[in-house]
């Protein structure tokens, strides 16, 4: 039991330092401000945050199911998610921060009524903080292998805890994203309050999120597949 | 408007463009023929069974600042404490690149799974044994302790420990 709670503590630790190492910080950066777009409601942001912790659980869970069940090989995933997971992130992300900004029209049909449509733009944010959780926890890098693979498998086999740890990994790599998300809506949220104007600010951070995207994005494309620098 | 429109053809472009490069790369980069394993090797055949050392820095296409920080530090340690071992063929440096053509073998032989130094012992040319130096991304931040770490596990590892 003893060993379970130190395992766990390390689990979430290893995850924590993930989420903060150098590396992902980009899709950190991109997944922060997605998630604390929508400034005026909190209850958005922090539903959003949780999915955006299950969507990176369930991968981690997943691919630790698989590798300790010798599916997978650690060598043959761990290369290819390094490999191509940067490679596909920079055209997606630039793909996404183009809907954001309704470059590219997303046409819903209409014929349910404008609630109906607004609940449903809404449940797709949800569904996308979810998508992006998984997205961004397979764009491995050398230092987020190095703890998962090197570490956190390891430290599974070893306690026999195949769901648990790799689940606790997830939500380690996706608590400080919730936490400077929620603190950034809410910080934001308390500028436009004061200024009185929620309205204009939750369009400026929806316009932010979709510029972050777009520029993560070429970035991505230009480091990784144009290899430029 | 029409800013907005040229601004989602010139973001399209690229995006296509980028797409393009990456199936050209992937196709351009596929390996000729089969990998062929390291062990058991017969290269670099020494007579009388003598033994000889190569320390390995494994990576990809794709370098990042740690990676860079790793292959440096791991180089100097052993470029200041070995410097005999390296000018009598003793030990060897290695610096190799896993996504190029041929050495995809590397990833298997050695279980890699990210930028990894590997210690690796030939008798009379043949591999024998090999060591993964573990440490190198948790200790990357100390200098002087990464440095203590490679000699120290080259050391013991030169010595059959």
């Amino acid at each position: 039991m003893e060993g379970l709670i130190s395992g766990t503590a390390v689990a979430l630790w290893l995850g924590i330092l993930t989420s903060l190492s150098p590396c992902p910080l980009a899709t950190n950066i991109a997944a922060i401000s997605f998630i604390s777009r929508k400034i005026k409601r909190t209850r958005y942001i922090i539903l959003s945050g949780l999915l955006y912790t299950i969507g990176r659980m369930a991968t981690y869970t997943i691919l630790g199911i698989l590798i300790i069940t010798s599916v997978l090989s650690i060598p043959g995933i761990s290369y290819f998610l390094q490999k191509y997971m940067h490679r596909v992130l920079g055209p997606i992300l630039i793909l996404a921060g183009m809907v954001i900004l309704e470059f590219i029209p997303l046409n819903l049909p209409r014929l349910v009524g404008v609630e109906r449509t607004q609940r449903r733009i809404e449940n797709m944010g949800h569904v996308g903080a979810f998508l992006l959780g998984i997205l961004f926890a397979l764009a491995f890098c050398p230092v987020s292998a190095a703890l998962f693979f090197g570490s956190l498998i390891p430290l599974a086999l070893a306690s026999r805890s195949h769901f648990l740890l790799p689940g606790i990994y997830g939500v380690g790599t996706g608590l400080p994203v919730i936490i400077f998300a929620f603190l950034l809506g809410k910080g934001t949220q308390a500028t436009a309050r004061a200024f009185n104007r929620l309205g204009t600010f939750e369009i400026w951070m929806r316009r932010l999120t979709g510029v972050v995207f777009i520029l993560l994005g070429i970035w991505f494309c230009l480091r990784y597949i144009f290899q430029l620098f | 408007m029409k800013l907005k429109y040229i601004i989602t053809a010139i973001l399209l472009l690229f995006v296509s463009a980028s797409v393009a490069v990456l199936i050209i790369q992937e196709t351009k980069r596929k390996p000729q023929g089969e990998e062929k394993s390291v062990i058991p090797s017969t290269e670099n055949m020494t007579p009388g069974g003598e033994k000889t050392f190569i320390a390995y820095y494994f990576h990809g296409y794709i370098r990042c600042s740690s990676c860079i920080t790793i292959e440096n530090f791991t180089a100097t340690a052993i470029q200041n404490c070995f410097g005999e071992e390296l000018k009598s063929g003793r030990l060897e440096w290695k610096v190799v690149n896993v996504e190029e053509p041929g050495n995809a073998h590397f990833v298997n032989d050695f279980n890699l799974f990210t930028k990894q130094v590997i210690l690796v012992e030939k008798v009379g040319g043949k591999q024998s044994r090999w060591k993964n130096l573990d440490q190198v991304w948790s200790l990357l931040n100390n200098e002087s302790q990464f440095f203590s770490y490679i000699q120290s596990e080259l050391s013991n590892f030169m010595e059959g420990k």
